[in-house]
């Protein structure tokens, strides 16, 4: 009897007790209707510049959130084979008088998350917007720090009302497209649309309390820009240029590697393993103006694959009807997914390749 | 029958024995031969020599403590006596006889004793007491739940009484929490193992006792035994599975005994978490996506835990004087369920309560005077919000760790300034709808923050008494003082994720030091066949400087009480007249901002110079003996409620109101307690009670409501309308029964008696429903009279088994105690505007309907709200009311199921218990 007391002692002690329930995972794990050519998103706001987590598990994307009364703009993390999104990078639903736009995302192998925030107060909209700032964040929603607001005025003299094309070099240097914004009225009485001029490439030191900026020589009128996995060797274009650049930083050697000639203006390249994509021609538009300057207006264009080390020419890829934006490798460069809007579409939505 | 009514009769010389914490002793000691008085006995209590007879034999031992005495007896010439296992309890006379013989070696004295405080004139007080033994062989685990086993109790109301009209009594000590006690607990818990005992008077308690209008807890606590005796006792379900294992994990270490000197010592640490501290019985939902489809039984972020220590030291000092000293310290940390944060429990609420307790007794004790003087600090602490991060478990329940809650420095600080920006943890932002439910869509559950209250107050109380107990052989008088100096803090901010600005209101804070002050004369008048006993009270209460509003003076109140008793044949008859006052919560002298009217603009004012909340009962009271182990007690009474607090329309603004003295009422009942006792192997006891309990309002932070009465459609201030109150129940029924399979007994198997010695007890409780509200079905009109309908009554059974055990060669006992032990399904809420605990259809599709119109937006298939059944037509988009409004409905269905509506489920403790 001793015994069994003392065992039913430590019995009622070891065991576990049972848990409540918990919430269990009832978001789509997969695309909806996988292929070569897998549509990922299906938002009816837009969803545009995306790129891979550097471990490739993941895309970070800017998707518009229809289902806030302010439509604000977020950076989303979506799994790289498709699915539900786990998270979201975003401002508070608290401030629903003001919009707030994540986008540009650069994804560092730590996990921090480079970013460019605007805001704007909806109720007394300005014509700019109220802030613009270029972000330091976490992938896991962790504290946000301004690394430089917007616009900003680097050492040379050059004033960039906006950035894009944001990419890590390493774990301390981003590579930007410095550019100049207006906003025109494409009609009258049309809202504003913002026209992004690209000015120039640069490079900045944010691991310094100032952030140093440091100019890439030869990059004047850079519309976009992607560095090789060395980060030696950046792939740029030019605003009104059918052309895509070559820019080796530690040569400085700088050469034309293609030219689409007659497919229309290049631009949004990227690069990976030596393979580069650039959307080239479509709706774009390049439009000198006396009293704003020059600015391309871009609304998607074709998507080419091209090889310069195999020196044949670029390859058309995606379907009729389609028009793309932003393209970008996955870290293996196996895939690729894309910003595009297709024949029934009327906003940009996120496809998924296989690369041939 | 001719020793009885000479025991009445020496009972009715004998005196009063009033005092709350203390009985008293009385006898005859006579000579064997011939029954002669033996006059100038010796009469010894425990250590001292105390009292001698008179000339007729006749002692009386005042001022006993309640407890276990020794008995002492000697006159020269004659044997000694000792009676060494003389119960006393509370307010109460133990009659001890004693015959003795010429000293010689082979006769024997003869001692009997027994206390009758059921025929007992003098017990004028309508008492319902329960012992420590009690306390361990019922299943009831805390003192609450064994008080409120009292005919005429409603949980923590009694006679119908509103929650905080009730006072605690701590060794002669008033204990209350006068900030909130009609909103919130009392801040400390008395644990079982340090009471002698405790009980519940509803009338005629003495004038020494102030501070309430319904109840009275009196609490007497062990004061260490001249032996050594302790209790180790660990009670869990974790050897149970599925609704039976509710994570509870209970220790309970005791142990109490001499220090030498006269000094006695007493230590108990109680200590209990549960996974699940508030279970429900609510059935399952249908749909199987809902997590609770499965696993209905526990709830999460609904784990509670709870410590409670406490430590007694008694000091004699001399022959006459004793020191007590006694500290405690509760704490109590809940998570709590919130079915908004369902899926994303990490944000809903918490809610700690912590109180301290240190008490000094000087005593100065002789028979015919008796001084006391009581010193006490209490302390209680509340604060409820979100917690900056949600605390690690280490042994079930148990935390081991203090809550840290968002905002809790500048809450503490009172930081008005400070808060006026968003709290410290709350800067991420406010809450947004949850991605995670089964159902998806943006409505009723929330994630990603707090809801951004922040409540907190403390109470901090000085106390100090002074009591003086005089009296001779046949007469009582009983004087004394009371003062205590409160000091108040209260702090609420709500929206604590935004800065205060034009939709967020600011904080609010309050601080003020409350003075009281009391005194009381008690005496009774004893004649042949009656005794009358007559005391005045006197209590004022000054809310002092630095509540807002007003700068206010003393509130004064003078409460006379008188009781009648005589002695019938074989009967006791008290009629009793009291008039007892309370001051009000502290919380209605300062705007009240609760829940969620920070945000619709309504408020409740505070009002600084509210005053005294009055009651004057009227008691007729029957006691009997029908046999010797058989009692019978019968209580009918009138109490009339006045001055209570309640809300009254503050300007044009019918949403605004400011507390006011100015609502009343009346309870009225009879109560019967039937009772036989623990003899032989079995006790039962059957109370019920029968009362009707109206009153203008039933709750001061109603607002006035206007009722339409009658067919003429005229709209009235329900101020001029009696309607039942919260807790008026008309019939309740309890039923204990406990017995004992005596030793050696029963068959044998395997080399033991399963069933020797086996204890058990079962509580059998029927209450009739309690009355509620019911409205229309937007809410705004109310169908009838508030209170005008009743829930289902409820009934519950709950047994106690407990088998002693021999264990390491102590005693010890192994016991399982279930709790309503046929799972009974008791509804204890229904909807205001269904009458039913669920929603009906029509209200569940408006309520789907209004979401899904402030939400029709389509569902992409890669949000995380998308859920693929729904979406019909496999488009990567739910959309349209076809494909959203099933998940919006699914949703509200799953948000108003009516978890709390219904009583706890059948709940297991399995227990061993070491004695030493």
């Amino acid at each position: 009897m001793k015994a069994s007391i003392w065992l039913l002692a430590a019995l009622l002690a070891a065991c576990e007790h049972s848990t409540p329930f918990r919430p269990g995972n009832h978001g789509p794990d997969g695309p909806l209707n996988p292929g070569p050519l897998t549509r990922l998103t299906f938002n009816p706001g837009e969803d545009l510049i995306p790129v891979w987590l550097p471990d490739g598990s993941g895309i970070v994307y800017t998707a518009e959130r229809r289902d806030r009364a302010d439509h604000d703009r977020c950076l989303a993390f979506l799994p790289a084979s498709g699915g539900a999104i786990s998270h979201y990078l975003c401002p508070s639903t608290a401030a629903d008088d003001s919009v707030h736009i994540f986008e540009d995302a650069a994804s560092r192998i730590d996990g921090r998350v480079a970013f460019v925030r605007v805001a704007s107060d909806l109720v007394v909209a300005g014509r700019a917007p109220d802030t613009q700032a270029l972000m330091l964040g976490s992938a896991d929603g962790g504290a946000q720090v301004v690394v430089h607001s917007l616009p900003l005025t680097t050492p040379w003299g050059r004033t960039y009302d906006g950035i894009s094309h944001l990419g890590w070099l390493d774990s301390s240097r981003l590579i930007i497209v410095g550019e100049r914004l207006s906003y025109p009225r494409p009609c009258t009485g049309c809202a504003r649309d913002t026209a992004r001029t690209g000015l120039e490439v640069a490079i900045l030191d944010v691991t310094t309390p100032v952030p140093v900026f440091a100019l890439v020589p030869g990059t004047d009128n850079a519309s976009s820009v992607a560095a090789d996995a060395t980060g030696d060797t950046l792939y740029f274009t030019r605003i009104g240029d059918t052309r895509l650049y070559r820019n080796v930083r530690s040569s400085g050697r700088a050469d034309t590697i293609y030219d689409f000639g007659g497919a229309g203006i290049a631009r949004d390249v990227a690069v990976k393993n030596g393979r580069l994509a650039a959307i080239v021609g479509g709706a774009v538009s390049y439009v000198p103006d006396s009293v704003l300057g020059v600015r391309q207006v871009d609304r998607g264009g074709f998507l080419y694959l091209l090889d310069p080390a195999g020196g044949g020419p670029a390859v058309q890829l995606g379907g009729p009807g389609f028009v793309f934006k932003r393209p970008a490798f996955s870290p293996d460069g196996t895939r690729m997914v894309v910003a595009a809007v297709d024949s029934v579409s009327t906003t940009a939505d996120l496809w998924l390749m296989q690369l041939p | 029958m001719t020793r009885r009514l000479a025991l009445l009769l020496l009972m009715i010389v004998a005196g009063p024995a009033a005092a709350q914490t203390n009985g008293s002793i009385i006898g005859r000691v006579r000579q064997r031969d011939g029954g002669a008085p033996v006059g100038g006995a010796e009469i010894g209590l425990d250590s001292r020599w105390v009292a001698r007879t008179d000339s007729t034999g006749f002692y009386r031992i005042r001022e006993v403590r309640s407890g276990w005495h020794l008995v002492t007896v000697r006159a020269i010439g004659f044997e000694t006596a000792r009676r060494d296992s003389v119960l006393v309890r509370a307010g109460q006379i133990s009659v001890v006889n004693v015959v003795v013989d010429v000293y010689t070696i082979d006769r024997p004295v003869v001692v009997e004793a027994y206390a009758d405080s059921i025929l007992d004139p003098t017990m004028v007080a309508t008492v319902q007491r329960i012992g420590a033994d009690e306390l361990r062989r019922f299943p009831v685990t805390t003192l609450e739940e064994a008080v409120a086993l009292s005919a005429g109790a409603v949980g923590e109301s009694y006679r119908g009484g509103r929650l905080g009209q009730q006072a605690f009594v701590l060794d002669g000590l008033g204990v209350k929490n006068q900030l909130d006690a009609s909103t919130g607990p009392l801040g400390v818990r008395i644990p079982p193992d340090v009471l002698t005992e405790a009980a519940l008077a509803t009338n005629g308690f003495s004038a020494r006792y102030g501070q309430a209008i319904s109840g009275l807890i009196n609490i007497v606590t062990k004061d260490g035994g001249d032996r050594w005796s302790g209790r180790a006792a660990y009670e869990s379900d974790r050897l149970l599975w599925g609704g039976a294992d509710l994570g509870l994990d209970r220790v309970v270490l005791s142990a109490d005994g001499p220090l030498g000197r006269g000094a006695g010592f007493v230590a108990v640490l109680d200590a209990e978490g549960r996974l699940d501290a508030d279970p429900t019985s609510a059935p399952p939902p249908d749909d199987p996506q809902d997590p609770r489809h499965d696993r209905p039984w526990m709830l999460p972020h609904n784990s509670g835990e709870r410590y409670d220590a406490a430590v007694k030291l008694r000091v004699p000092l001399g022959a006459t004087h004793t020191l007590r000293l006694f500290g405690l310290r509760s704490a109590d940390q809940r998570l709590l369920f919130d079915p908004a944060y369902k899926y994303d429990s990490r944000w809903a609420p918490a809610r700690r309560v912590s109180g301290n307790l240190l008490a000094g007794h000087l005593q100065r004790a002789t028979n015919t005077f008796t001084a006391d003087l009581r010193a006490g600090s209490f302390t209680r602490e509340f604060i409820r919000g979100a917690l900056t991060e949600q605390p690690p478990y280490r042994f079930g329940a148990v935390t081991g760790r203090t809550f840290e809650f968002a905002g809790e420095a500048v809450a503490r600080a009172q930081d008005t300034v400070a808060a006026g920006a968003p709290l410290p943890g709350m800067e991420g932002g406010g809450p947004d709808w949850s991605e995670r439910s089964p159902w998806g869509v943006p409505a009723f559950f929330r994630s990603l923050a707090s809801n951004g209250e922040l409540t907190w107050n403390s109470f901090q109380e000085l106390r100090g008494q002074l009591d003086f107990s005089v009296g001779g052989p046949k007469t009582d008088l009983y004087f004394g003082a009371e003062v205590s100096r409160q000091r108040v803090r209260t702090f609420q901010r709500a929206l604590g994720y935004l800065p205060v600005g034009d939709s967020v209101p600011p904080p609010a804070a309050s601080r003020f030091t409350p003075t009281s002050a009391a005194g009381y004369a008690e005496g009774q008048l004893h004649g042949e066949d009656f005794v009358i006993t007559l005391g005045v009270r006197y209590d004022q209460f000054d809310p002092g400087s630095g509540v807002p509003g007003a700068v206010v003076g003393a509130r004064r109140s003078v409460n006379p009480r008188l009781a009648f008793s005589t002695v019938l044949k074989g009967a006791t008859l008290v009629a009793s007249w009291g008039r007892f006052s309370q001051a009000p919560d502290f919380q209605y002298l300062v705007d009240a901002a609760f829940d969620d009217t920070l945000r619709t603009g309504r408020f409740r004012r505070g009002n600084p110079n509210i005053g005294f909340e009055d009651a004057t009962q009227y008691e007729f009271s029957l006691r009997t003996r029908p046999s010797a182990n058989v009692t019978l007690r019968v209580n009918v009474f009138n109490k009339l409620l006045d001055q209570l607090i309640g809300s009254i329309p503050l300007g044009v603004d019918e949403d605004s109101t400011i507390f006011g003295n100015f609502d009343f009422g009346n309870v009225k009942g009879a109560e019967a307690i039937l009772e036989r006792a623990f003899v032989d192997g079995w006790g039962a006891r059957v109370s019920y009670a029968l009362q009707s309990a109206q009153a203008t309002a039933t709750d001061a932070f109603q607002l006035v409501r206007r009722i339409r009465i009658g067919p003429t459609g005229d709209t009235i201030n329900p101020a001029r309308v009696q309607f039942p109150l919260d807790f008026d129940r008309r019939h309740s029924l309890t039923i204990i029964g406990q017995g004992r399979v005596p030793e050696g007994w029963g068959p044998r198997l395997g080399g033991i008696q399963p069933v020797a010695g086996l204890e058990g007890a079962t509580i059998v409780r029927y209450n009739s429903g309690l009355p509620f509200t019911m409205t229309n079905a937007t809410g705004d009109t109310l169908l009838g009279l508030p209170n005008s309908h009743r829930l289902p009554p409820v009934w519950t059974i709950d047994v106690l088994l407990r088998r002693p055990l021999r264990i390491a060669g102590r005693q010890g006992t192994l016991y399982i105690d279930v709790r309503n032990l046929l799972n009974r399904r008791n509804i204890e809420a229904v909807r205001r505007d269904s009458g039913e605990p669920q929603i009906d259809d029509p209200g569940l599709a408006a309520l789907a309907e209004r979401a899904y119109q402030a939400h029709p937006e389509p569902i992409p298939y890669e949000s995380p709200r998308y859920r693929p059944a729904a979406d019909v037509d496999r488009n990567g988009l739910i959309e349209g009311h076809a494909e959203l409004y099933p998940l919006y409905l699914s949703a509200a269905r799953d948000y108003t199921q009516p978890l709390f509506s219904y009583g706890p489920p059948r709940m297991f403790r399995l227990g061993v218990e070491l004695l030493f």
